[in-house]
C-alpha cells in the first residue's frame, strides 16, 4: 500500500510528466514547423534490473540522447530512447529523405540530438520553475546503438544496482506519423 | 547596409534553422562557427555585427567564447542561445557582456525581434514583416 508520501511524489511527478510533455509538444512543434499533438502521458517506476525486458531486450536498436544535468533541486541525468525505426521515419519525414538515403546522415544525426536536447529542457525548465532553481544541463550525447549497450555504458555513472529507475513515456502524433519517446530519469546519488 | 552574422552552434541542424530564419527574414551575410574556439577566431577574422552564439558546446563553451569577444571588443553584440531558460549560465553571460538571449526551439518572431534592439534592421523589410 501507497504512503501518503509516495502517493504525493507520484502525483508530482504525474504532473511534471504532462506538463513536460506539452512544454516539449510546443517546443517541437516549432523545431519541425508542423502541427503535433501528444497522447497522455505515462509514468512509471521500474527497477534496473527490469528496464532491458521493457524495452524489448538487449538486442533491440534505440537512438538514446543523454542530456546530463546538475541543479539545486535536481542532479542526474535524463536518457531519451527512441526506436531505431522511429527516429527514421522522423527523419525520413523532416528532410523529405526516401529509404534509400544514407539512413542517420550529419544533419540527421544533428537534428535528433536537438530533439532529445529540447525536449530534455523543456521537462528541465518545467522542474527549475517549480522548485524555482537554477539548472544547468551539459551538451547532449547522441548514440546509435542497441539498448544493452546504451544502458551499459551509463550505468558505470549513473546506475545502482538497487535502484528504481522512473520511465516518462509520450505518444506524438504529427500528420501520419506517431512516434513514442521514452524518457528515462537517472538520480545521480554520488 | 546588411549586417554581418557569426553564427556559433556545434549542432548543424540549428544552425541551418538559424541561417533559415535569418535568409526568410532578408538577411544574406553570414559566417559559421561549431564551437568556442572557431567563433573567437572568426570574431577576430570577420568582426561581425552581431553574434549569435550556443551557450552550451564542446571544446569551449559560449561563456567562455564570450568572455573573450567582449575582451577583444567590449561592445561586441552577442546574443547567446540556450534550451535552458532558468540557468545561471545566463546571467553569468549577461554579466560577461551578452547583449541578450533567446530561447530554443528559435520562434522566429523573438529571434527577429531580439537582433532588431540591438543592430539597426531597418533597410531589411522582410524583418519587420
Amino acid at each position: 500500500m501507497q504512503t501518503r508520501n509516495e502517493y504525493s511524489q507520484q502525483r508530482i511527478l504525474l504532473e511534471i510528466s504532462t506538463l513536460g510533455a506539452q512544454n516539449a509538444l510546443r517546443s517541437l512543434s516549432i523545431l519541425i514547423n508542423k502541427e503535433i499533438r501528444v497522447s497522455d502521458a505515462t509514468i512509471n517506476s521500474i527497477h534496473c534490473s527490469d528496464l532491458i525486458n521493457v524495452f524489448g531486450g538487449e538486442r533491440a536498436h534505440f537512438i538514446s540522447i543523454l542530456l546530463s544535468t546538475v541543479g539545486e533541486s535536481i542532479n542526474g541525468a535524463f536518457l531519451f530512447l527512441l526506436s531505431k525505426d522511429d527516429a527514421k521515419l522522423l527523419v525520413q519525414d523532416m528532410f523529405s529523405h526516401t529509404e534509400d538515403s544514407v539512413e542517420f546522415d550529419e544533419i540527421g544525426q544533428s537534428f535528433l540530438c536537438e530533439l532529445g536536447n529540447i525536449i530534455g529542457n523543456s521537462y528541465i525548465n518545467l522542474i527549475a520553475d517549480k522548485f524555482d532553481s537554477s539548472m544547468e544541463t551539459k551538451t547532449p550525447e547522441i548514440c546509435f546503438d542497441t539498448l544493452g549497450s546504451i544502458l551499459s555504458n551509463i550505468s558505470l555513472e549513473y546506475m545502482d544496482a538497487n535502484e528504481n529507475i522512473l520511465i516518462m513515456e509520450n505518444k506524438f502524433i504529427c500528420e501520419q506519423l506517431n512516434f513514442t519517446l521514452h524518457a528515462l530519469f537517472f538520480p545521480n546519488n554520488g | 547596409m546588411q549586417p554581418l552574422f557569426l553564427v556559433v552552434d556545434d549542432a548543424i541542424f540549428m544552425r541551418k534553422m538559424l541561417l533559415s530564419i535569418l535568409q526568410g527574414a532578408g538577411f544574406i551575410k553570414f559566417v559559421e562557427a561549431t564551437n568556442g574556439n572557431e567563433a573567437v577566431e572568426m570574431y577576430v577574422l570577420h568582426r561581425p555585427d552581431i553574434v549569435l552564439l550556443d551557450i552550451s558546446m564542446p571544446i569551449k563553451n559560449g561563456l567562455e567564447a564570450l568572455t573573450e569577444i567582449i575582451d577583444i571588443n567590449p561592445d561586441a553584440k552577442v546574443i547567446m542561445c540556450t534550451a535552458v531558460g532558468k540557468s545561471s549560465s545566463v546571467m553569468a553571460a549577461i554579466e560577461a557582456g551578452a547583449v541578450d538571449f533567446i530561447m530554443k526551439p528559435f520562434d522566429r518572431k523573438k529571434l527577429i525581434g531580439a537582433i532588431g534592439r540591438h543592430v539597426d534592421i531597418t533597410e531589411n523589410t522582410d524583418a519587420n514583416a
